[in-house]
């Protein structure tokens, strides 16, 4: 079901959203204190306006689960129904369908969901209500479709007259009936109100009963239903109760509207208008400029050529009265269009209880889930953010959320000396113009040494290296692409993506995360963000005289690189950068832009010699673009592009520079993609990472202690795993006990020299492809041609021995 | 003839949309006012003058009940009650609405065909002439 109408759409879609958050927010409410009802009025409100929209926009499937959970609602009003985990469960996946089904209502996306399986689950959890004299004909009716069987009579669910519409269908009947009413109300107004209403009154009942016996059978059941007796014979209400206090007290009240709903799609339209507005104050500035300086043109002439006229003085009077309030205007405008911006912007803000609203049901549902008791505080969800950033905090909370209750919160049998509830509490505090949101369990804690052997068993770090961290950085090593510490995939963390990618998520927000860890007594996360996501710093820089913005984050240097420095590996440009190899491209190249011939013998220069090179890093992998020229380093407002846009790659957004010109905001991660880099998504780099990290297993053959201690030293600190051997024979044996990626030797050696060792190696199939390199004091040309006739793979002289030289090579070759 | 002039008390925007789609599609009606509940609507009745009230039955702040005997007693107008009287419980309200004065009931417009819209929207427009003729002047 889709509703055609766009404007009733979007009602319904705001309406259904707030009725949806109301109900789920008082179910969590009566689920943690099931004696105190006072929420049900409000569940029942807002449930049957939730119905009723729900009706009249032929959202008839939302219309029959809401009908159905007020069933049990109202049982519960009456305490007639005990609250129950099982009946909340029930109720929450009613709230799950209704959300998908209104979902479907307004996007068209099918909500694939069987009405029948909602209802019957709906039914069985609310089944222990026993019948009421005001429901009997529902309840008959749900009772029927159990004993009945669910399956078989899923039809006659769909055609089955419910009491309720049936009842509907009489009402248009009934009124008329009072119509004799409306002819005496002219004559009778409000002092004979009380005899009018009670004539009126035995008048239908009669009517009413007299009617019932002309519907088929089932009909006088409901309407006795409907009419039970105490509201025949009730007597009118007495005068003076509170609902009818004295006539001035609400109409001197003053008529105020306190907020306004408004469309975020209509805000982003007014903000673009502001922005544009932006650009004409910036020209209006620029007139203003212009016009200062034709005014000192002007009095530098009459300097240098006074002459008395009479139309020199008016062009005088009138350039200068001109000059002024151009001045004045400018600075106005200037200043309203910078209110009107900030102003827009603040209405963008949100309070946090936005994005905290989400998890109360989140966290519920895992503990009972996991058998887990726990108690979430939700604090400073008044605190305002921009709507951009509580979009992007969803995920991040969610999986910190999900990771405490998860890896941190123990089941009541493990809190031995700590209260059988867990407390969790998520709070979000204004510090300036920042915001900081914690996250706080009180559960075990970070487990450090789990952490260290799971860094071990990655290949993200050797053991000395973790005995030189402190705890802080070892439980930051969480956040480091490719981590988990649980053997075993759940559920609810292991989905693939890990603390990593919250870490991304929050930089890419401008934020910061930090955690705290006590063993046993819980751990706290802190996330700090820049609460303005308006501006970007970000470099402009020029591609075939176009200007183009880059976000500072993504870069990680600058420089000058000679063309010589760039060479090809794989048909791709590589250069040598911080002992790597770092693929560049010309930007110009990844945005497919015309090549331009030189027009100007500066640029034939500048193409000529040195070339301005920008290295951006994603996820640790670099990316040198080359460009004409770097420009500036400002402060943007980046745009998003229009819808016909979105799709350009490389393109995240367009911005306004100082001087009115556009600007498009290049997209870093495309750049990789373009470039045939590896940052293919985060998610992706985070696996090759995993699979690939393992470090590899060199074997060392060398016959000299200083130097293979040296040399051990050197490729340890690059990574590798060493095996050591002291001589070719010793390394020949090594050999066939371990798994090695390569073999560093020595030529000069007792028992079996380096060569002979290579030359046996390649006569075993095993080995045939095993990397050697050869390292030795013989530098002469036919020594080398010697060890490569033996089979080496590189022949490096100790002469010109350095470490780079070696690693270079040995990466080369490992990874290849 | 003028066409009649109404407020249109409601909580829901949606039905709120609907209804006032439905008055305003014929020349006989006119939709001057409208409120989201009782109290905002006695405030709107105060300065749009209307010659009949249509009326939800549920809605927060001052439902329909309250707001009928509220506006018998300062400003006495033709009420027509439009809700979904669906549950055994609303009955009790209804018959509590008509002793406190209102007039008439309709229920809520539900979507369907054209041809069932229009039927509708004659049924309720009729009423609320009928409704229009029994103000007093």
């Amino acid at each position: 079901m889709y509703i055609d109408d766009e404007e009733l759409r979007s009602l319904y879609e705001v309406a259904s959203a707030e009725h949806l958050t109301a109900i789920e927010a008082g179910l969590l409410q009566l689920e943690r204190t099931p004696t105190d009802l006072s929420p049900l009025p409000m569940l029942l409100r807002e449930a049957h306006s939730l119905k009723g929209d729900s009706r009249m926009l032929g959202v008839e499937d939302a219309e029959t689960i809401v009908h159905q959970m007020e069933e049990i609602l109202m049982a519960i009003d009456r305490q007639e129904q005990p609250i129950t985990p099982a009946l909340c469960d029930g109720l929450y996946q009613g709230l799950d369908a209704i959300k998908k089904i209104a979902q479907e209502a307004v996007t068209g996306e099918p909500a694939g969901l069987q009405l029948w399986e909602v209802i019957a689950t709906l039914v069985a959890v609310g089944g222990q209500a026993p019948a009421s004299s005001g429901l009997v004909a529902t309840t008959d009716w749900t009772a029927a479709f159990t004993a009945a069987g669910i399956d078989s009579h899923l039809d006659w669910l769909e055609v089955a007259p419910s009491p309720a519409l049936l009842f509907e269908e009489l009402i248009p009947v009934t009124s008329d009936h009072f119509d004799f009413a409306s002819n005496t109300f002219a004559h009778n107004l409000a002092p004979e109100e009380d005899t009018l209403a009670e004539s009126t009154l035995e008048e239908t009942s009669q009517w009413a009963t007299q009617q019932a016996s002309v519907f088929p059978a089932t009909i006088p059941e409901i309407i006795s239903d409907i009419t039970p007796p105490e509201v025949i014979t009730s007597s009118p209400p007495p005068r003076g109760t509170p609902s009818l206090t004295p006539l001035g007290e609400h109409a001197t009240e003053i008529f105020e509207i306190n907020t306004i709903r408004v469309a975020a799609s209509r805000l982003e339209r007014l903000m673009i208008q502001a922005d544009e507005l932006a650009v004409a104050k910036l020209r209006v500035m620029q007139h203003h400029e212009d016009l200062l300086t034709l005014y000192r043109l002007w009095e530098e002439w009459q300097r240098i050529a006074p002459i008395e006229d009479q139309r020199r003085h008016q062009f005088s009077d009138l350039l200068n009265q001109m000059r002024i309030s151009s001045g004045e205007d400018t600075a106005r405008l200037e200043s309203v269009a910078n209110d009107l911006e900030n102003g827009i912007r603040q209405i963008r803000m949100l309070p946090l209880q936005t994005v905290f609203a989400l998890f109360p049901r989140l966290v519920r549902d895992l503990a009972r889930q996991q058998a887990k008791e726990i108690n979430l505080t939700i604090e400073g969800g008044e605190v305002l953010a921009d709507k951009q950033i509580l979009e992007a905090l969803k995920d991040p909370l969610t999986h910190i959320l999900r990771n405490a209750i998860d890896h941190g919160l123990e089941t009541p049998a493990d809190r031995p000396t700590k209260s059988a509830t867990a407390q969790l509490l998520l709070k979000g505090v204004q510090r300036g113009n920042q915001i900081e949101i914690i996250i706080r369990d009180d559960g075990r804690g970070l487990d450090l040494e789990a952490i260290r052997a799971t860094a071990i068993r990655r290949g993200l770090y050797n053991s000395a290296e973790l005995d030189q961290m402190n705890p802080e950085q070892i439980q930051s090593l969480i956040f480091v692409a490719g981590f988990s510490t649980r053997t075993t995939v759940t559920e609810l963390s292991g989905r693939g993506v890990g603390m990593d990618v919250v870490r991304t998520n929050i930089e890419k927000l401008k934020g910061s995360i930090r955690i705290e860890s006590t063993p046993g007594q819980g751990c706290t996360f802190r996330i700090l963000l820049n609460n303005s996501l308006a501006t970007v710093d970000a470099l402009i820089l020029q591609v075939n005289n176009q200007p183009f913005a880059l976000a500072l984050d993504a870069i990680e240097t600058m420089q000058f690189i000679d063309r010589e420095d760039i060479f090809t590996l794989d048909g791709k440009l590589t250069m040598h950068w911080q002992e790597r190899g770092v693929s560049v491209a010309w930007l110009a190249d990844l945005l497919e832009l015309p090549i331009n011939s030189p027009n100007s013998t500066s640029s034939l220069h500048q193409v000529s010699t040195k070339i301005p090179c920008i290295f951006i890093k994603i996820d640790g992998e670099y990316l040198g673009i080359l460009v004409d020229e770097l420009l500036e380093q400002q402060q943007i407002v980046v745009k998003a592009l229009n819808q016909l846009l979105q799709n350009v790659r490389n393109l995240s957004g367009a911005s306004i520079l100082g001087n009115g010109e556009i600007c498009m905001v290049l997209n870093p991660q495309d750049l990789f993609i373009t470039a045939g880099g590896r940052a293919v998504s985060t998610e992706r780099s985070a696996m090759l990472t995993m699979d690939t990290i393992a470090p590899p297993h060199i074997l060392l053959v060398e016959d000299s202690i200083p130097i293979r201690t040296q040399v051990k030293r050197i490729l340890e600190s690059a990574g590798y795993v060493v095996t050591t051997a002291i001589d070719g024979l010793d390394g020949f044996d090594k050999l066939q006990v371990g798994e090695f990626a390569a073999v560093v030797s020595d030529v000069e050696m007792p028992n079996m020299t380096g060569l002979e060792l290579t030359s046996n190696l390649r006569q075993i199939p095993e080995y045939s492809d095993l990397p050697v390199i050869l390292v030795t004091t013989l530098s002469k040309p036919e020594d080398q041609q010697r060890g490569l006739a033996a089979g080496a793979n590189a022949y490096l002289t100790k002469g010109n021995f350095d470490q780079s030289l070696l690693l270079n090579t040995l990466r080369s070759l490992v990874r290849s | 003839m003028n066409p009649v002039k109404i407020v249109l008390v409601e909580d829901s925007v949606v039905a709120l949309e609907v209804l006032e789609r439905l008055l305003n599609s014929s020349p006989d009606v006119n939709v001057v006012g409208t409120a989201r509940d009782g109290a905002e609507a006695l405030s709107v009745i105060a300065r749009s003058n209307p010659d009949v009230i249509c009326t939800d039955l549920q809605m927060p702040t001052m439902d329909g009940l309250e707001f009928t005997k509220k506006l018998m007693a300062q400003n006495p107008l033709p009420v027509l009650v439009i809700s979904n009287a669906v549950h055994p419980s609303d009955v009790d309200n209804i018959y509590e609405l008509m002793k406190a004065g209102a007039l008439d009931f309709f229920p809520k417009p539900n979507s369907g065909s054209a041809t069932d819209y229009e039927k509708i929207k004659d049924a309720l427009v009729t009423k609320i002439k009928v409704l229009a003729s029994k103000k007093r002047n």
